[in-house]
């Protein structure tokens, strides 16, 4: 299981780079929308690469990691998604988990961007919304 | 031939009396508005909560104002009666040495007005109750908001002591810790201590027929206003609390419409209510309409500890499934545009499969 976290400036240009185009108006990628494309060749460009260069993203060419893009595709196009919400006396919670085919993205919103974690096994998407329901900052 | 010492002792007295008296309503009107102020700011926040404030809440703003006010009086009586200082004294100030420390002193003030303002508003900031909620916690008010209010304000009476007529320039920073406290205080004492609200579980739904219900959007709200209150409610109750509709077991932001136009229709209202209570959930009694049957096993449980709502989008369209905890009960409730079903969960029910099913 891989865990990314990426701001929604390295999800912009990510998108851009991969060529995907979500399809909007899509659930997890909305925030995306907000966000002005990354010029290239850009100081803004050189920063983000450079970010995700440290933390093997992107590729010593500057594209973005292979890993990468395929989690971002399965984000702008999923099959399905189960968006789940948690509500509690510490506020609310949102997790999505996008499936396609036989595998899963989890991806949920932080501060400045989302955190992934991929791929969850489509057959254990059971177990992966048991165990948010009980671990989520809301559990009793 | 000097002035007769009668007229002048009484011209004395009066002239005390009428100072006295200025200085009290100067130390109203600081306090008015301070206590007003905090007052208008909590208000916004039960608004936005949806809620009408209790009664007790009401009596914030004389307890604070009378308090602050009468505390400050007595203790600005000695200082008037034995000091030097009065109107006159102004009138030959100068410039000395002595009038730049005055200066700094009230620069000083703004600075300390400044400081006490963002450690009260952090302070009432955290955390801080406002109401209790459906999950029988509490409504916290925003951090910034809070820390915003306070600063102002402090900032605010601090620019006041840079004013040349600055009587009570002592007691204001004292005066604004002293009515911060009390606010705190009172609203304390008012909504109890969060940790206690924090600590609370719901009581449950309680022993009886398990709950299978299907609603309507408009026989929702309405059940939902029912349980929303603590007493029976007349139709005329129920069209005002139908008009701003609260967060209790049964709301689902996709019925406010419906909600607003039985507010605004006794017939429907009455329809809604009648089939209600053909169905068994409300009765109405010499005071009003109240829950009945399985609504009052819904009631019992007060409110829900926390809630988990799944929305699952496929190609064939999307549902959504919530499942709230009720002390030891679970409810699970499937809310559409137009209808809602309840169902009581029991031991052995799978909670991943029900909500994520077909």
């Amino acid at each position: 299981m891989i865990e990314i976290s990426l701001s929604l400036a390295e999800t912009r240009w990510a998108l851009q780079r991969s060529g995907i185009a979500p399809r909007m108006p899509s659930p997890i990628l909305e925030p995306v929308e907000a966000v002005p494309e990354v010029p290239s060749p850009s100081p803004a460009e050189s920063e983000i690469v450079k970010s995700l260069q440290a933390r093997g993203l992107a590729g010593a060419d500057g594209s973005p990691n292979p890993l990468l893009s395929a989690a971002l595709e399965w984000l702008s196009a999923p099959d399905r998604v189960w968006s789940l919400s948690l509500f509690g006396r510490g506020g609310a919670e949102l997790v999505h988990l996008a499936m396609r085919e036989d595998a899963a993205v989890e991806c949920r919103r932080s501060a400045d961007g989302f955190r992934l974690r991929f791929p969850v096994p489509a057959a254990e998407a059971d177990e992966w919304l048991s165990l948010r329901m009980r671990g989520g900052a809301h559990g009793s | 031939m000097g002035p007769n010492p009668i007229a002048k002792g009484i011209g004395l007295i009066v002239s005390g009396v009428v100072f006295i008296l200025a200085l009290f309503l100067k130390l109203c009107f600081t306090t008015a508005l301070y206590a007003t102020l905090a007052e208008i700011q909590r208000r916004v926040q039960v608004y936005k909560a949806n809620r009408r404030p209790p009664v007790r809440a009401i009596l914030l703003i004389p307890v604070v104002i009378l308090f602050v006010s009468a505390v400050l009086f007595l203790i600005s009586v000695p200082r008037f009666i034995f000091g030097t200082m009065n109107l006159q004294a102004l009138r030959g100030l100068q410039i000395n040495p002595m009038t730049v420390v005055w200066i700094g002193l009230r620069f000083g003030f703004l600075l300390a007005a400044l400081v006490l303002g963002l450690v009260l508003g952090l302070m009432i900031g955290r955390g801080f109750p406002v109401l209790k909620d459906r999950f029988g916690g509490v409504l916290v008010a925003s951090k910034g908001a809070h820390l915003t209010f306070w600063t102002a304000a402090f900032a605010l009476a601090g620019f006041f002591r840079l004013m040349p007529w600055g009587i009570v320039t002592y007691w204001t920073v004292w005066l604004l810790v002293l009515a911060a406290c009390l606010v705190m205080g009172a609203h304390y004492s008012l909504y109890g201590s969060y940790r206690e609200a924090y600590a609370r579980t719901s009581a449950g739904l309680g022993s009886g027929d398990p709950i299978r219900l299907d609603l309507d959007a408009g026989e929702a709200v309405v059940l939902s206003a029912i349980l929303g209150s603590r007493g029976a409610l007349t139709e005329q109750a129920l069209a005002h609390s139908l008009r701003a509709p609260d967060a209790s077991l049964l709301a689902h932001p996709a019925w406010a419409e419906r909600a607003h136009a039985l507010a605004s229709d006794p017939a429907a209202l009455g329809a809604v209510l009648s089939s209600l209570a053909t169905r068994g959930l409300a009765g109405k009694s010499a005071q009003g309409w109240g829950p009945a049957g399985a609504s009052l096993r819904l009631r019992s449980a007060g409110f829900c500890d926390r809630a988990a709502a799944l929305t699952v989008k496929g190609p064939s369209g999307s549902r959504t499934r919530v499942v709230q905890w009720l002390g030891p009960s679970r409810l699970l409730l499937e809310p559409g545009p137009l209808t809602l079903t309840l169902r009581e969960l029991v031991p052995g029910d799978s909670l991943p499969g029900l909500l994520a099913g077909e």
